[in-house]
């Protein structure tokens, strides 16, 4: 048995720790245990090593997708920097912006999964964010547009109505 | 912004640091796990022209494939570059100031980690400041940039924001109840997570550990800052509400260890990294309880002044442990007395 603090030495002393009922055991080793004095406290041993998201990334994917992709996803190399999706899975790293379009079919749901969201509504570069900020405030006041005629709040609807038109001629006629 | 090592936090104050990390990628080149050592070097060298160039405030530059493994270490013990930038020795460099309050990190596992780390509670300031190096060099450079998922980096669990706010805080009470397994579900339910005092895979030395809000995509910078802080006052409860139940209950225990770990510190002829790190937890909880009087910032300058690579890197190669263990005696007693 190998000790459970340093993971090197032969396992000789065998602790058994109850605390409101929970019992805990631990193999240490003899130069491990002379640490842990009895008053002192047990190190967590496995804090922040099982949970790493490498760790738990290859089941979530095969998870969240299933088996129907099984298939394809092996075919799946982006194509502008060489990166298999076979390859992310296992170091759990992508290869260069271009992936996140390339696995999309893959990667969305998964995001969706260890995010919550996949709707970035934070800081933006400024060189790129006015065309953005410009669509997602459209996008935003369509939304209140809906909520208001559902909750038939029709003043306010029409008030709605009329930003959005105003916003749309700023933006040159813009369509989503 | 004020060293955390420096930092004059009132004394019951359990949070030791809290840190900043925004991730960012330019636009059109590979991802550092995809970049030749060349490339890498080649962006690496411009990252730094760009920064130093649009920065008014003295900044170091530190190329890590030029330096001694040691030396590096000793940058990893002050929290200055992370393991993964370490891995990345061939390729890595890092900028960082003369008060160690800002590091840019370049090649880590995204092109650049601006990190900005200050004492005590105090993320807003952290972030404030890291986000004004971002608009700086946002200016200079094209940042890989998505409309609905923000920063594009490396590993999806960054997208977003690329934000990670981190707080280093002390918690020997929940620890001795075994109460870390709970607090780490309770966080993990509300996008957030606890690890190991150096980050993610790292171990817990002297009950010091990191939360940090784990979720980093759909949320404001600002709201996630917010919701960190209300899950650290929550923490920050649960461990004094502990501490104060345990000096209730076994007051003369309480007291007995923590004066007796001061003496061992104070008097040892040879001690371990290990048990060194131990015994201060036990002084640190006694100096924050009010049960002792000592400076914070000698507790946590020890911090990293007693590990073995800060050891070595001051006080020559060749030692061996017993030599370490003599030495870090010696530097206790200096530091304590």
């Amino acid at each position: 048995m190998i000790c459970d603090v340093c993971k090197k030495n032969n396992a000789t002393v065998h602790l058994t720790q109850i605390i409101n009922g929970i019992k805990k055991e631990y193999n240490l080793c003899e130069n491990c245990a002379k640490e842990i004095n009895t008053i002192s406290f047990l190190p967590d041993i496995n804090i922040g090593k099982d949970f790493s998201f490498q760790n738990v990334l290859s089941g979530l994917i095969d998870y969240i997708n299933g088996n129907s992709y099984k298939v394809e996803e092996k075919d799946v190399v982006c194509k502008n920097c060489g990166m298999s999706y076979k390859e992310f899975k296992d170091n759990g790293l992508l290869g260069c912006s271009k992936c996140y379009s390339e696995f999309k079919e893959f990667l969305n749901p998964m995001i969706k999964r260890l995010q919550g969201s996949t709707e970035h509504i934070g800081k933006m570069p400024k060189k790129t964010s006015s065309g953005i900020i410009q669509k997602k405030k459209l996008l935003k006041l369509k939304e209140e547009l809906n909520k208001a005629v559902a909750m038939e709040e029709y003043e306010k609807a029409a008030e709605i109505r009329d930003k959005i038109k105003e916003l749309k001629i700023i933006s040159n006629g813009g369509e989503l | 912004m004020i060293n955390w090592v420096k930092s004059s936090s009132s004394n019951d104050d359990i949070v030791i640091s809290s840190r900043i990390r925004l991730a960012r990628n330019i636009q059109g080149i590979p991802f550092p796990n995809k970049l030749d050592k060349d490339a890498a070097r080649e962006l690496s060298k411009n990252i730094a022209e760009t920064f130093l160039e649009n920065n008014k405030e003295k900044f170091n530059v530190v190329n890590l494939w030029e330096n001694d493994k040691l030396i590096n270490r000793v940058y990893y013990e002050k929290h200055l570059v992370s393991k993964n930038l370490i891995n990345n020795k061939e390729t890595a460099s890092f900028i960082y100031n003369d008060d160690e309050t800002v590091s840019l990190m370049i090649n880590e596992e995204d092109h650049l980690r601006i990190q900005t780390i200050t004492g005590g509670l105090n993320l807003r300031e952290a972030y404030s400041e890291a986000d004004r190096i971002d608009d700086m060099l946002e200016e200079n450079l094209d940042y890989a940039f998505h409309e609905s998922l923000g920063y594009l980096t490396a590993c999806p669990t960054n997208i977003g924001t690329g934000l990670r706010a981190s707080v280093m805080i002390h918690l020997p009470a929940i620890t001795q109840n075994n109460e870390i397994k709970e607090v780490s579900n309770i966080l993990s339910r509300v996008g957030m997570v606890i690890r190991g005092s150096y980050g993610e895979g790292t171990e817990v030395v002297s009950n010091l550990y990191q939360i940090s809000n784990q979720v980093t995509l759909g949320l404001s910078e600002e709201d996630m800052i917010k919701n960190l802080e209300g899950i650290i006052n929550e923490v920050i409860n649960q461990e004094k509400k502990a501490r104060e139940n345990m000096f209730k209950n076994y007051r003369y225990e309480l007291e007995d260890k923590i004066i007796r770990s001061l003496a061992i510190l104070k008097s040892s002829v040879l001690i371990s990294n290990r048990e060194a790190l131990e015994l201060l937890s036990n002084v640190r909880m006694g100096v924050e309880m009010g049960l002792v009087n000592i400076e914070k910032e000698k507790l946590n300058l020890l911090l990293y002044k007693i590990s073995s690579p800060v050891i070595a890197a001051n006080e020559g190669k060749g030692l061996n442990e017993k030599d370490k263990n003599i030495i870090r005696s010696k530097i206790l007693k200096e530091t304590l007395k």
